[in-house]
């Protein structure tokens, strides 16, 4: 085997693209888990808002509406993890699990309604960030 | 007038009831929604999950499936609620069974090996959880993280044992090869043709003889006074006596167990191979259901039924209704656990004022 093969450059380059998801779920896990929060939803809150800013990037053809609404989801679910947690002195991790299982569930469902395309939404075309940050900067490398 | 004042028909029946209710409203408006008619939607539902007759009847073995986790969940959440000791999503069913039967299906009687395959399970599902359980113990680390990493080690470790031992040649399917008849557990229906088609199986009275179990442990007996205590306040526990590190230890070995013999029910009973999903999520439905169930017997029973009934109505309704794919029903199942198991107390102010004002 010699050093191509390695492929060393595309692991680099799927490293970087797949860490910042990593990076924000950290990142939300730990303000949670600094107020003594334990946040099981986390996964639930990924799924609604990547499907929502999806569908909305999908509708509206602009991807920066479509990353607006999954924060705007995505912070409604955490109100009501809040609600149950802080109002109705319920407990948080259940609260937790029952956004990831209902989301998993209802992304599904919304998703079929809407489209039609067995649970996914549409493939965005312009609408995609990487075409829009190509506009700004025509000479990006991976734009060209 | 704290819930703890009210009557226990209020806080055991009542409260669920329309907890539940509220849940299968807004199910209801989602049915809606999708073009649907709700009532229609839940006749079948409810059709669907009385039916018992004429075709294989998977909620049967679904029911079972849940009932046996859930005493795990039960047991663990007893021992810590407050500092959030509750056994996250316990770790996954572990192959121990699985390598019992392969191992002598060929050689035992079934009356030996079924009880070989009870072990094995309870035992790697036992041994599996201590690893979590000392970590807690005697380094303090969080469980509920190291549980989840232990869940997802698991499911890696199955995937690498069954490609790489257990899948039979020539097959493409991950899963082990078929067990011999011998490791069959026996089918209810075979005594009772009433049932029908059924999967429903002998391991139906095993989770009822745990629940039973669970029951006479943790509120008849002075260990699982102890046991209570621990969760309650681990430092007044220490104070009292209680070695808090052991009961640790004890408690996720116990609820390990339980989980290993939620395996029995769908690997002996029903599918009579190791597929690698077959756990289907069962282990964080349990906590929802033990919560729902209100951490008694009885509640853990009527509870696990309804989501066996709700497990199968959903398949039958997304087969009838074309709009209604089945994620509908995890939806709905997640809006079950929302309302019945984190805003359990949701209607108690409402409840309180009401039975307030009879007695004045």
């Amino acid at each position: 085997m010699s050093f191509e093969d390695l492929h060393l450059g595309s692991i680099v380059v799927s490293t970087v693209r797949n860490a910042p998801v990593l990076i924000f779920a950290a990142m939300a896990g730990l303000f949670a888990e600094r107020s003594g929060v334990v946040d099981i939803g986390l996964e639930g809150k990924i799924l609604a808002s990547a499907f929502v800013s999806a569908a909305v990037a999908f509708a509206t053809q602009n991807p920066w509406y479509g990353i607006l609404a999954g924060m705007a989801v995505s912070a409604a679910l955490a109100l009501l993890q809040g609600y149950v947690a802080v109002t109705q002195k319920g407990n948080q991790l259940v609260a937790g699990i029952a956004i990831n299982i209902a989301m998993s569930g209802l992304t599904f469902v919304v998703a079929q309604y809407f489209f039609q395309q067995g649970g996914r939404t549409p493939d965005l075309g312009e609408a995609r960030l990487a075409t829009w940050c190509c506009r700004a900067a025509p000479r990006w490398p991976t734009c060209r | 007038m704290t819930t703890n004042d009210m009557p226990r028909w209020a806080t055991g029946i009542v409260l669920p009831i329309l907890n539940l209710l509220s849940a299968l409203l807004v199910a209801a408006l989602v049915i809606h929604l999708l073009g649907e008619d709700p009532v229609e939607s839940m006749q079948i539902l409810i059709n669907s999950a009385d039916r018992q007759s004429g075709r294989p009847v998977v909620h049967a073995v679904l029911r079972v499936d849940l009932r046996l986790y859930r005493p795990g969940r039960v047991g663990g959440d007893a021992g810590g609620p407050v500092q959030h000791r509750r056994r996250g999503p316990d770790v996954f069913r572990r192959p121990g069974l699985t390598l019992a039967m392969l191992a002598f299906d060929a050689t035992l009687p079934w009356y030996l090996l079924i009880p070989a395959g009870m072990i094995g399970a309870a035992l790697f599902g036992a041994l599996w959880a201590f690893i979590p359980g000392y970590l807690q113990a005697k380094r303090g680390s969080h469980i509920v993280v190291t549980t989840i990493m232990f869940n997802f080690i698991a499911a890696s470790l199955m995937n690498f044992v069954i490609v790489k031992y257990l899948i039979p040649p020539g097959e493409q399917n991950t899963a082990s090869r078929v067990f011999s008849a011998a490791a069959e557990l026996p089918r209810l229906s075979d005594w009772l043709p009433v049932l029908g088609d059924t999967p429903l199986n002998v391991s139906f009275f095993l989770a009822i003889v745990a629940l039973a179990i669970y029951g006479v442990m943790v509120s008849r007996s002075s260990w699982g006074y102890k046991l209570r205590a621990t969760g309650l306040n681990k430092h007044a526990a220490h104070y009292a006596g209680v070695k808090i590190s052991a009961m640790i230890i004890v408690t996720m070995l116990i609820s390990g167990a339980l989980a290993g013999l939620g395996a029995v029910n769908s690997i002996m009973g029903s599918t009579h191979y190791l597929s690698l999903n077959f756990v289907g999520g069962a282990g964080f439905v349990g906590i929802a259901i033990a919560l729902m169930g209100r951490q008694h017997p009885v509640g853990i029973f009527l509870s696990s039924v309804l989501f066996g009934a709700l497990i199968q109505g959903g398949f039958d309704l997304s087969l009838e209704k074309p709009n209604i794919p089945t994620e509908t029903f995890i939806f709905i199942q997640g809006l079950i656990i929302l309302f019945c198991g984190a805003m359990e107390n949701l209607y108690a102010p409402v409840l309180i004022k009401l039975i307030k004002g009879k007695q004045a």
